[in-house]
Parts: structure tokens; C-alpha cells; sequence
């Protein structure tokens, strides 16, 4: 992992959407698409499976499938890991949308380009955590570079039902799966299922 | 892709960009053939390429930056068919300009014949991205096939001749082979609540169905029976076809596809009765 991206622990998203909130706030995007959703699984809550949030913007990829693909040079690795995206050099051919497996970057009809999460890098930079992470109320959402996480990964499931990673692009989000026997009551089920 | 992505000038660019650079090589390929020399159609391609090359500014946000799209030459499959683009139309105008003024070189149309199927090969390049399912194994290698199937029609009805070059039915049968294969890939596809949520997914056999039989199975027996422009009428026709359909029936991984199948399966689970 390249030390950028997040940590996200299941148990704890409760789904609130002060991350949503706090990254449209930070990033002046209130009126246009957000960089980050939250999206539930088995909001019904079927007793065949489990009920959790994943809150998921742009991942950071150690391999990034849009930086790869883009034909001007508009995106960019920083030495941190964080994925940047240059406006004044992106095309708006939308192309990173049609390569990124996880629909992070988003195009913006009013400016013609596309835009997507770059980790607060101006909070980072100055030392502070990027506005979701600073926003969420359980610390469910963390930053995977941030001091103590790797403390927190032990039992942890690098991808989740309802995450895949079909493109290997090696996302830099990481997952806290609760342990024990409630691990067991709330995955096992459904990963045995999804194995058939 | 979704229907936000506005993929019309999508469509359009590829369909003018592979009926011009087949018409362009599939020419060449008669000439070192059968010495059918027509630098009318060499022309023709040319300005079919250059129309589609401008129609595909309409799918850029910022059409001014549109020179930066080679930046990410050898990086970027999109780059690199940019560049290819670029050196297609080029070396098109010029085999066809000679041609029309009199010096015919037999060199330079063989190399815009080269320089215009990898131009090809490069569009199909730019589709094969992991996780779209519907544009996985032989959907890159239908441009090229469609674009010199359609090239080989446009010539042989150009020629006017009565019987079916043997180089068209190549070409066209060969399209007819990779194309099948890319039908039976899409076919074989399960619905998902993703993609019974796109109308043209629930259609996806006609649509390739028409594709098939617009540009492989009606030119060749208009060919075969009595020479006609409606062959060339078909398969154009069938090109676009083929572009449409190779947009509308993208069926892109996202987390939130991802998501939906798994809970479409947790749903499933909860309806089994347990034993």
C-alpha cells in the first residue's frame, strides 16, 4: 500500500453521511456531484446477510487506472500517494470514468472537466486530516496513513462483499471487519453464500 | 458508460473514423491484390476520417485542449490512438493527393494502408479496459475487422464487377467470424438488476443481430446477386450499428453494480427456504 486512502471500519459506519456533507462543504461542491458516497448494503436488513455502510470516494490506487489511462497528463501520483487531479490539463474527454472500476471521478457539466477526491491534500499538507475524516462522528472513517491506523488492521478484510477490485488497481482503502463471533454471525454467511 | 456520458459523438466519430481508415487500407489491399488503383476512394476515406476526427471534438468538455490528448503517448491507449489518428489522416492524404495528381506510388498507399489499420487496432486498444465486461476478448479487434469489411464492400462496388473478389469475401467473412464471437461473448453475460436497468441491455440480441446482418450477411448476397450502392448503404449502416451498440451495452464495474449483486444475492438467500 502506498500510504494514501482510508480506513473504513464496518462496524462503526452508521451511515450518517457527515462525511458526504463535510467533503462538499470543504470542496465547494454543494450544488454539483459529490466526491464521496455512502453506500448501504442490505438497507432491508435480510437476515441472510449483513447490514453495513461503505462510505467510498476515490481509493488512491497504488495503480491507478485513471492516471494511466489519461491522455493529457492531468493526473498525478504525488510521493505521499495521493492521487491528484489537474484541471487545467484535463480534456473533459471522460475517459478516467470509463477506466476507474470504483466511478470516482465525476464530470462537472459547468466546467467542462472532470474533478474527483484528492484527500484534502491542502488540509494534509498544513497537517490537518482531510475534512471527512475530521467530520466523522464514530471514526469510522480514518486516513490509512494516519498514526495508529495500521494498530487497527489487525482482523481486517482488505475487500468486502460489495467491494471488488476488478481492474487490480490496488485501491488504498482498507476495511475494519468487527471480529470474533460477530464477524462470524454477520460475514460468514454471506461470504460462504457468495462462494457458491 | 451511462446516458450521461453522452456518447453520441462517440458513436458518430468511430463510425466515420473506421468506414474512412477501412476504406483507406481495405483500397490499398485491392490495389496490391487485383491493381484496382482508385484514388477517389483513398480520398474518400481520408475525408471520412478527417470528419470523424473533428465530430470527435464534440465529446470534449474543453475542445480547445484537445491538442494535449497526445501527451500520454505510450502511456495512454487513448493517446497513443490520438497520435495514430493524426498519422492515418496524413499519410491518407497524402497516397490519395498523389494519386490524383498524377503520380500514383504504389509505396505510399501500401504505408497509409499500414499506418490506417494500426489506427484501428488502436481504437479497439482504447476499449479493452478491465472491468467492462462487454468490452472484454474480441470486441478490440472488431474495429478493424468491421472497418476493412466495410472498405472491401465500398471497393467491390466501386469496381463494379459481377463476381465477389475473393478479398472481399475474406475480409467480410472474417468480420462475420470475430464479430459472432463478440455477440455470443455479450450474450452470455447474466442480467443484473445493473443491467436490466439499461432498456438496450434487455435488446442486446436484436441490436447485435442488426449489426450483423447489416454489415456481413445483406452487402455480401447484394454483392453476390446484383451489384449495387445498397451494399455500401447496408454497411454503413451496420457500422453504426456496431458503434451504437458497443456504447449503449456497456456494462461498467462500479462499487455500486457491485453492491447491487450482492444484495440482488442476500435477497435471493432470504427467499430459499432453508432446509
Amino acid at each position: 500500500m502506498s500510504g494514501a486512502g482510508f480506513l473504513l471500519d464496518l462496524h462503526r459506519c452508521v451511515g450518517c453521511g457527515a462525511c458526504v456533507l463535510a467533503c462538499r462543504i470543504e470542496n465547494g461542491r454543494v450544488d454539483t456531484s459529490a466526491w464521496r458516497r455512502v453506500l448501504p448494503l442490505n438497507l432491508r436488513r435480510h437476515p441472510a446477510g449483513p447490514t453495513y455502510f461503505l462510505s467510498v470516494a476515490c481509493h488512491h490506487c497504488e495503480d491507478p487506472a485513471c492516471l494511466n489511462g489519461c491522455p493529457s497528463g492531468a493526473y498525478e501520483k504525488r510521493p505521499d500517494g495521493i492521487v491528484v487531479h489537474h484541471e487545467d490539463l484535463c480534456l473533459g474527454c471522460r475517459y478516467c470514468e470509463m477506466t476507474c472500476p470504483f466511478g470516482a471521478p465525476a464530470y462537472d457539466h459547468a466546467t467542462g472537466v472532470m474533478s474527483k477526491c484528492h484527500l484534502c491534500a491542502h488540509r494534509v499538507d498544513a497537517g490537518r486530516l482531510p475534512a471527512c475524516v475530521a467530520a466523522c462522528p464514530t471514526e469510522a472513517l480514518r486516513c490509512a496513513a494516519a498514526p495508529g491506523s495500521e494498530a487497527h488492521t489487525t482482523g481486517a478484510a482488505v475487500l468486502v462483499p460489495g467491494f471488488a477490485d476488478p481492474a487490480g488497481c490496488r485501491p488504498g482503502l482498507r476495511f475494519l471487519t468487527p471480529k470474533g463471533a460477530r464477524r462470524t454471525e454477520l460475514f460468514r454467511s454471506l461470504e460462504e453464500a457468495l462462494k457458491r | 458508460m451511462t446516458a450521461h456520458t453522452g456518447h453520441w459523438p462517440l458513436v458518430a466519430f468511430t463510425s466515420l473514423a473506421i468506414a474512412g481508415a477501412g476504406l483507406v487500407a481495405a483500397s490499398a489491399c485491392f490495389e496490391l491484390l487485383y491493381g484496382l488503383v482508385s484514388g477517389r476512394l483513398v480520398a474518400a476515406g481520408a475525408g471520412l476520417l478527417a470528419a470523424g476526427l473533428l465530430v470527435s471534438l464534440g465529446h470534449l468538455g474543453r475542445k480547445r485542449r484537445a491538442g494535449l490528448a497526445v501527451r500520454g503517448a505510450g502511456r495512454s491507449a487513448l493517446s497513443n490512438e490520438a497520435l495514430a489518428a493524426g498519422l492515418a489522416l496524413a499519410a491518407a492524404t497524402l497516397a490519395a493527393g498523389l494519386d490524383l495528381a498524377g503520380a500514383h506510388d504504389r509505396a505510399v498507399t501500401a504505408i497509409a494502408a499500414a499506418v490506417n489499420a494500426a489506427f484501428l487496432v488502436s481504437i479497439g486498444l482504447v476499449y479493452r479496459i478491465r472491468g467492462q465486461r462487454t468490452w472484454r476478448g474480441f470486441s478490440a479487434v472488431t474495429p478493424l475487422t468491421g472497418g476493412l469489411a466495410f472498405g472491401a464492400i465500398a471497393v467491390q462496388t466501386s469496381a463494379g464487377t459481377g463476381d465477389v473478389f475473393f478479398g472481399t469475401v475474406l475480409f467480410v467473412a472474417a468480420d462475420a467470424l470475430i464479430f459472432s464471437r463478440r455477440w455470443r461473448d455479450v450474450a452470455g453475460i447474466a442480467f443484473t438488476e445493473a443491467t436490466l436497468a439499461n432498456p438496450w441491455s434487455i435488446h442486446r440480441s436484436p441490436l447485435l443481430g442488426a449489426r450483423f446482418y447489416l454489415l456481413d450477411v445483406i452487402p455480401y448476397f447484394l454483392l453476390a446477386v446484383l451489384p449495387m450502392p445498397l451494399a455500401v448503404v447496408s454497411a454503413a449502416a451496420g457500422l453504426v450499428v456496431d458503434r451504437f451498440g458497443f456504447y449503449v451495452l456497456a456494462v461498467q464495474h462500479t462499487t455500486g453494480h457491485e453492491i447491487a449483486g450482492v444484495e440482488a444475492q442476500i435477497a435471493a438467500l432470504a427467499r430459499t427456504p432453508q432446509d
